[in-house]
């Protein structure tokens, strides 16, 4: 086939399109930009290349937990343009529950993926210690009603592995275990004090 | 028979599937809050509270109103248990449990990992299968892109009705390679899956989930009604596609530009399912190659790896000279012609 200089630019406009987009699209790499991830998920950079974007599981939780990065929206300025489409869990808005009051073995996120980008957790917990760390929560000392004289305890009652993962110093303080915590976000979820004393940071 | 209703159907409902999903997942999310009652009154007479009670009806068909001995008590475990059949979109999905992904996608997973789960595999056979065996039948009778051309060839008889002469660019087939290697190739590269962001049936489902999700998140937080929805700036990459579409060049993402469809192509070269010119009848008109919707030639029975198998030269042919045949190639069949 002979191409003309006319028709070979107009063929190779898309290819330039296609490319430039994918520039556009590169991934970020700032360390603040990594979000945290479903239960089950993989290191970040494994999980954006694995994930095909598809919902399923923002569709699956129940508690919905899970929602879409869309970098165009508040609260989501973190998200890069590679990131766009991902799910991700902000524990203040909605924390997971790691399934615990739904039918089913295994949390159900994990079980609608399709790629395997969030590995299958079973609902026990020896499955979830092992395979889920969306982060770790870490207590801000000095603003904690329980490290500043009045003992309040919130978080530990809703930590799902309570007095193992979080556990209940003298007046109530928040004691974190960093080898047991999964990151589920429902101690930031419930912490009365604004802004939170206690919160999830990714891993 | 005609053929063109049963696509039509097929397409309309997969389109509308992309909206309902995300909708019953929503349905569930309240169910499962025991706030599903509390949702509908309060939204009564809006869009939402309309939505959602028609969802609980679909969804209770057939249940008896009891749960825990309580008569009268909405089965809430037997809805959960069922909206967990309808799960995803025309991009991957769940439907009674049988997972479905699109082959670009794995392809794309596969190769930004580059590793091969069995998850994937599994959500890929049937897909696969499918295309090994019908060749390109996603493209003409399932992607929802296949509404949004129908639009655009509105779109354009109307424009033509108007005398407005909108003009048809003849773009080179052969784009729709380039766009899927350079994609793929950056995608090995990048380690990211980019063709998903210009694919148009994850284009769509991924704005489809958040249109209904953001009209249920505005109607908590804000008041309930029709919303600016919350669409990303992809929805521009489908009002462009119908621009060029109705203006300058028709079905030109299909024809010539989309990725998935070069990789459907490549998978369906050897498919038995195929268009079959009987020699005898045909008189030769050239009614179905001006109405193919790829600009294929099934007269001249060059229709090749593109053919969708839409059956719109099956339809349009007046003497019924072309017929849906199992074979493996693209030969005419001569018997009976002096």
């Amino acid at each position: 086939m002979r191409w003309t200089r006319r028709e070979a630019l107009k063929n190779l406009l898309p290819l330039l399109a296609v490319l430039s987009g994918a520039f556009a699209f590169l991934r970020p790499t700032k360390a603040r930009a990594v979000p945290i991830r479903p239960p089950g998920a993989l290191k970040e950079d494994d999980f954006l290349a694995k994930c095909i974007r598809c919902s399923k599981c923002v569709e699956a939780c129940l508690d919905r937990a899970i929602i879409v990065m869309n970098p165009r929206l508040e609260g989501h300025e973190q998200a890069g343009f590679g990131q766009a489409g991902t799910p991700f869990i902000r524990p203040r808005q909605k924390a997971c529950t790691l399934c615990q009051s739904s039918a089913g073995d295994s949390l159900r996120c994990t079980e609608v993926c399709p790629t395997g980008a969030l590995t299958l957790v079973a609902k026990t917990p020896e499955s979830i210690q092992k395979h889920v760390a969306m982060g770790r929560a870490r207590v801000n000392k000095d603003i904690c009603y329980s490290f500043t004289g009045s003992s309040c305890g919130v978080c530990v009652r809703a930590c799902p592995f309570e007095g193992r993962a979080l556990r209940a110093g003298h007046f109530e303080t928040p004691i974190v275990d960093p080898e047991l915590c999964v990151g589920c976000g429902l101690c930031e979820r419930v912490c009365i004090r604004y802004p939170q004393a206690i919160e999830v940071v990714p891993v | 028979m005609r053929i063109w209703p049963w696509r039509r159907a097929l397409q309309v409902s997969v389109f509308s599937m992309m909206f309902v999903f995300p909708l019953i997942a929503r349905y569930a999310y309240y169910v499962n809050a025991r706030q599903i009652d509390k949702a509908v009154e309060s939204w009564k007479g809006y869009t939402q509270g309309r939505l959602l009670a028609v969802t609980d009806v679909f969804m209770s068909i057939g249940l008896t109103r009891e749960e825990g001995g309580v008569v009268g008590r909405r089965p809430r475990k037997a809805i959960l248990a069922r909206t967990a059949n309808f799960l995803g979109s025309a991009w991957s999905s769940k439907i009674a449990g049988v997972s479905l992904v699109d082959m670009l996608a794995a392809a794309e997973s596969m190769l930004a990992s580059r590793s091969l789960e069995m998850v994937l595999l599994i959500g890929l056979s049937l897909p696969l299968l499918a295309t090994l065996l019908l060749g390109r039948v996603y493209c003409g009778w399932v992607c929802p892109m296949g509404v949004i051309n129908w639009f655009a060839a509105r779109l354009r008889a109307l424009i033509v009705f108007l005398e407005l002469k909108p003009i048809a660019i003849p773009f080179w087939r052969g784009n729709r390679f380039i766009v899927l290697a350079a994609g793929l190739l950056f995608t090995l590269v990048a380690g990211l899956p980019l063709l998903g962001y210009v694919y148009p049936p994850a284009v769509l489902s991924r704005e489809a989930n958040g249109f209904i999700m953001s009209l249920f998140d505005r109607a908590e937080n804000v008041r309930p009604g029709w919303m600016m929805p919350r669409l990303t700036g992809a929805i521009f990459f489908i009002a462009a596609l119908i621009g060029v579409q109705a203006l300058l060049s028709p079905e030109a993402w299909c024809r010539s530009f989309c990725p998935g469809g070069a990789l459907y192509s490549l998978l369906g070269r050897m498919r038995i399912l195929r268009i079959k010119r009987i020699a005898k009848d045909c008189v030769e008109c050239d009614i179905c190659d001006q109405a193919c919707p790829m600009a294929l030639a099934p007269m001249s029975d060059k229709t090749g790896s593109q053919c969708d198998s839409c059956g719109v030269c099956v339809d349009v042919c007046p003497t019924g000279a072309l017929k849906f045949k199992i074979a493996i190639d693209d030969k005419p069949i001569l018997e009976g012609v002096r």
